[in-house]
């Protein structure tokens, strides 16, 4: 069967398409948590404010917003250090 | 109960210690005019008291509070509280007002220089043992506001150990 | 992704409920309190336990779920909210139903609650800290 230059760039297409990282790898779901910490730490700050400015925020409200965002902040960075030690891991075993 | 926050429910109980300061006000003034036969005006002290009514708040709770409800809401799937009909506030108001309805007491003193030509002296419309027994009440809830105050202040000092 | 899976599991939903219904509560018993000798006034109370016995009892449906999952998630929310309630009772005082020995009973029983109910959640927070990080806090 005679090979076109169509047929290689097609296949340079899909060869390319497949190098894009799909859309439920880690680094997603790192940044999805990244955003995730965000919105929960800018709540908490508004609150917060709120509270300092005189707004019916109740107390624990606030305490418990302030909480939630530590926590998410230590698991997004426990589970970035999982992820650079795992890799590391990965790059040590090529060698 | 429009929001709710630390600050509602310290402006309920102090509207709650106002009044019952009013009432003790005007007892201490009552009670220190029971023999006044004549003031200014020229007839005895009028005894005055305290009319009390509620001062309804706005049923909506405060625009902050149902925002923050659908951030914790939306963030966490809390249900945020359900306030119901009977959550406006009712703040009491006091206002004093002299009592023009009950009599004079009338006492039978001829030797007065106040009597009148059949000898009867006319003395303030105070009752002394009625007067007493509201001061007692007046106290009982005024201290019971307070503990209402320090109640509050306790459970916003546990809240931020959080 | 930590909004939407993790801090749904944590169990701080069903405290937050709870401390969100006593905080209320002390707010409605100051009122009543506050109103002792206001004529015409009709104490309110806080109807919460109530509700949540009553739906043990009923077997009422306490997590309602759309696509219901495999398994409940833990520290899923009840339905149960905290209600304001008047209560149209004998008049007690002289001037209205308040009963102020009965108000004063449950704001120290509201007071005791919400400090119970604040240990507890510090203690859970620092149990998830700890399975996160190792550390306490």
């Amino acid at each position: 069967m005679k090979i076109r230059p169509s047929d290689i760039s097609f296949a340079h297409k899909s060869y390319l398409e497949q190098k894009k990282p799909p859309k439920t790898g880690f680094g997603e779901m790192l940044k999805k948590m990244v955003s995730d910490v965000d919105n929960l730490s800018k709540t908490s700050q508004v609150m917060t404010q709120s509270a300092i400015n005189g707004a019916p925020v109740e107390a624990h409200d606030v305490m418990i917003s302030v909480e939630e965002t530590r926590l998410a902040f230590d698991l997004m960075l426990e589970v970035r250090n999982k992820l650079i030690e795992a890799y590391r891991e990965l790059m040590q075993m090529r060698m | 109960m429009s929001g709710i926050g630390l600050f509602k429910t310290l402006e309920i109980s102090a509207a709650g210690l106002s009044v019952q300061r009013m009432r003790l006000d005007v007892i201490a003034e009552n009670l220190a005019n029971v023999e006044t036969t004549k003031t200014a005006k020229g007839e005895p002290y009028r005894k005055k008291r305290v009319v009390i009514k509620a001062v309804k708040d706005r049923a909506r709770p405060a625009a902050g509070q149902m925002e923050f409800s659908r951030i914790m809401e939306s963030n966490t799937g809390y249900i945020p509280l359900r306030l119901g009909r009977h959550s406006a506030s009712e703040i009491p108001e006091g206002s004093v007002k002299t009592d023009d309805k009950t009599p004079f007491t009338l006492r039978y003193e001829p030797g007065h220089p106040d009597a009148d030509k059949n000898g009867f002296v006319k003395y303030p419309n105070v009752n002394v043992i009625d007067e007493m027994v509201d001061m007692v009440t007046a106290s009982r809830a005024y201290e019971a506001n307070v503990t209402a105050i320090q109640t509050a202040k306790d459970m916003f000092l546990k809240a931020i150990e959080i | 992704m930590i909004v939407r899976f993790v801090l749904p599991r944590t169990g701080v939903a069903r405290f937050k409920q709870a401390l969100d219904a006593y905080s209320l509560r002390q707010r409605v018993v100051a009122q009543n309190i506050a109103n002792v000798q206001t004529p015409g006034y009709r104490r309110k109370e806080v109807s919460f336990e109530d509700s949540l016995k009553r739906a043990f009892v009923q077997r009422l449906q306490l997590a309602p779920v759309e696509n219901p999952p495999r398994s409940i998630p833990i520290g899923m929310p009840t339905r149960q909210v905290p209600r304001v309630v008047e209560v149209k009772d004998d008049y007690s005082n002289g001037v209205n139903n308040v009963d102020m020995e009965k108000e004063m009973t449950k704001m120290v029983e509201t007071n005791l609650a919400y400090s119970m109910m604040t240990k507890f959640l510090k203690g859970r927070f620092e149990n998830l800290h700890e399975a996160i990080t190792g550390r306490i806090k």
